[in-house]
């Protein structure tokens, strides 16, 4: 069967030939134009050599040219993998490495030693004068269409294949408020948020509004364009708060990433609009559940109940299903979600049990099947809805200089979530400042904000090390 | 404003720029400028950008116990004028 993704954007593109798709600084790009300029850049890419199966990076910052470059490449075959401009050039290898990328994408002036690059010229290649569409057939619905990369929890980073199909189901397992209007999501495409929203707008007809701003402009923006729906990330909406422009009425806000406290949905509620949505997703799984504005007053931890399709169980750790109102871990079975990491077997036994996805969570369901979030069963840190392990991070650490041990942990943070920090015991003359530089240029955005030497690590009597201390030692202040 | 409040305050502002690592060095005519009490400089002129921002906030909190929202970046947006918010938030307890 032909990718149902490919069929339904197609689809799409024909029965709304004038619809606008894209909206930004260049204009409007109709559906219609899009979808032609899509099959134009894959006839271009297919003549620079990308074949289907070919693993290829994507590293352009400008919104209107990524998206085209995704949708080039879903229809040519080639499973895409994010390589965001500010990630450490370390850290790009190693993606390039891990996910076996042949080729790059990039913008002018990009320089890789990684894989070899290729510059589209974009107005070229999508100019109505290019050849019309790509030679190589329409790839099937279980050809994998993007590598998603994440936080793994033994410190390796962990690479999931998501399918056509898988992406299709994603599209239409999201929760929308409306069948057409425009959406917005102000973070950039080169984060897996953003761009998969992107995505799944393409191929439902929504329009994206492709717009940097600062937080403060987002209101103004709303009204300029007539958004109807506005997707932030924890840390935008905290901002939104201080903001004293409101959005406008009618403006649905989804807020998703990390556990939204009761206080900040009260506070975003009042300042800004009653129309919050908070959801509960995973990278594996796609939208999971999403409390709408009629819930937060009677479950200010809830995330709402299971999206349509969705099946969701708590268990205690052995897979036993718990009853209501009984916190354990949350396994969950969505359509389209993903069965597998690459390249680790030990992993995906872990995280995918019986046909479920048991990625960490802990929650209740409540009587009226709300799921109330619990927070993690492992370590992992959320630091602005990016997911940090600190195996991670000491991965890293240990292989500088003078480190003897080290544990990461958090500092709870109530405007970022958890700012990662390092405790390190060093042999004499261990230079810090140097292993956070050092951290920093192989970890990029996941590296600790702050490394602290201490004469020991503290451990429990299995010799686990205690972060919860370390955490509380840092909230007191005594690592200032 | 030059009270010592004030003035520790840009102090910190500034220990904040130069350990953010989304932003490159200052030109020598930048950190002079930067270091003198009497003039300003924006953060756009220092190439803040979101996650600068978001550096900037983090530093001031594992290293002050400052807490600070990007959004109160964006709306202070120089050196004298954070500055300014943070002496007036520390002396309002």
């Amino acid at each position: 069967m032909d990718s149902s993704f490919l069929v339904s954007f197609r689809n799409t593109c024909g029965q709304h030939p004038e619809r606008p798709a894209l909206i930004d600084a260049q204009g409007v790009l109709a559906f219609g134009e899009y979808g032609a300029q899509v099959s134009r850049l894959a006839a271009w890419l297919e003549r620079h050599g990308l074949r289907p199966g070919d693993v290829v990076g994507i590293s352009i910052a400008d919104e209107r040219r990524h998206m085209l470059a995704s949708l080039a490449l879903l229809r040519l075959g080639c499973p895409q993998v994010n390589i965001a401009s500010h990630d450490p050039p370390s850290a790009r290898q190693a993606l390039v490495a891990r996910c076996g990328i042949a080729a790059i994408l990039a913008d002018e002036g990009e320089r890789s030693d990684a894989a070899p690059l290729i510059v589209p010229d974009f107005e070229q290649a999508t100019s109505a004068l290019a050849a019309g569409d790509a030679a190589a057939p329409v790839p099937g619905d279980e050809a994998v269409a993007s590598l998603f990369t994440g936080s793994g929890t033994t410190g390796t980073f962990k690479v999931i294949p998501i399918s056509h199909r898988s992406t299709m189901l994603q599209a239409r397992t999201r929760s929308m408020v409306s069948q057409t209007g425009v959406e917005y999501v102000p973070s950039p495409v080169e984060f897996l948020y953003p761009k998969k929203h992107r995505l799944r707008s393409a191929v439902t007809g929504y329009t994206s509004l492709l717009q940097a701003a600062d937080h403060s402009e987002i209101p103004e923006i709303c009204r300029r364009f007539g958004v109807s729906l506005l997707r932030l990330s924890p840390a935008q909406a905290q901002s939104l708060i201080e903001v004293a422009d409101r959005v406008p009425e009618g403006i649905a806000v989804y807020v998703g990433g990390s556990r939204i406290p009761g206080p900040m949905r009260a506070a975003f509620r009042n300042r800004q609009t009653p129309l919050l949505y908070v959801e509960y997703g995973a990278t594996e799984c796609g939208n999971i559940a999403v409390a709408g504005p009629d819930m937060h007053a009677r479950y200010p931890d809830g995330v709402g109940r299971p999206l349509p399709g969705v099946q969701l169980e708590i268990t205690d750790d052995a897979g036993r299903p718990l009853p209501p109102n009984v916190e354990g871990l949350i396994r969950i079975r969505t359509p389209g979600m993903a069965s597998f990491y690459l390249g680790d077997e030990e992993l995906t036994a872990r995280m995918f049990r019986d046909g479920w996805f048991v990625g960490g969570d802990r929650g209740a369901l409540t009587d009226d099947g709300v799921l109330v979030f619990g927070g993690r069963a492992d370590d992992m840190m959320i630091l602005n809805s990016i997911n940090i392990f600190p195996a991670e991070i000491e991965k890293v650490a240990e292989h500088f200089p003078g480190v003897i041990e080290c544990a990461a942990f958090p500092m709870r943070s109530p405007v970022h979530g958890d700012i990662p920090m390092l405790a390190v015991v060093g042999a004499d003359g261990c230079d810090l400042g140097a292993l956070m530089s050092y951290c920093r240029e192989r970890l990029g955005i996941r590296a600790p904000r702050k490394v602290i030497g201490l004469p020991e690590i503290p451990r429990n009597a299995q010799g686990k090390v205690v972060r919860r201390e370390l955490s509380a030692r840092a909230s007191q202040g005594e690592f200032q | 404003m030059t009270s010592p409040a004030y003035l520790a305050m840009r102090e910190r502002v500034l220990a904040a720029i130069a350990a953010n690592p989304s932003i490159g060095p200052n030109s020598p005519a930048m950190l002079e400028r930067m270091n003198d009490p009497a003039r300003d400089c924006s953060f756009e002129e220092l190439g803040f950008d979101s996650l600068a921002r978001m550096e900037f906030c983090i530093f001031l909190e594992t290293e002050f116990g400052i807490t600070l929202t990007s959004g109160e970046v964006e709306t202070r947006p120089s050196i004298n004028a954070m500055a300014a918010y943070l002496a007036g938030e520390s002396a309002a307890g």
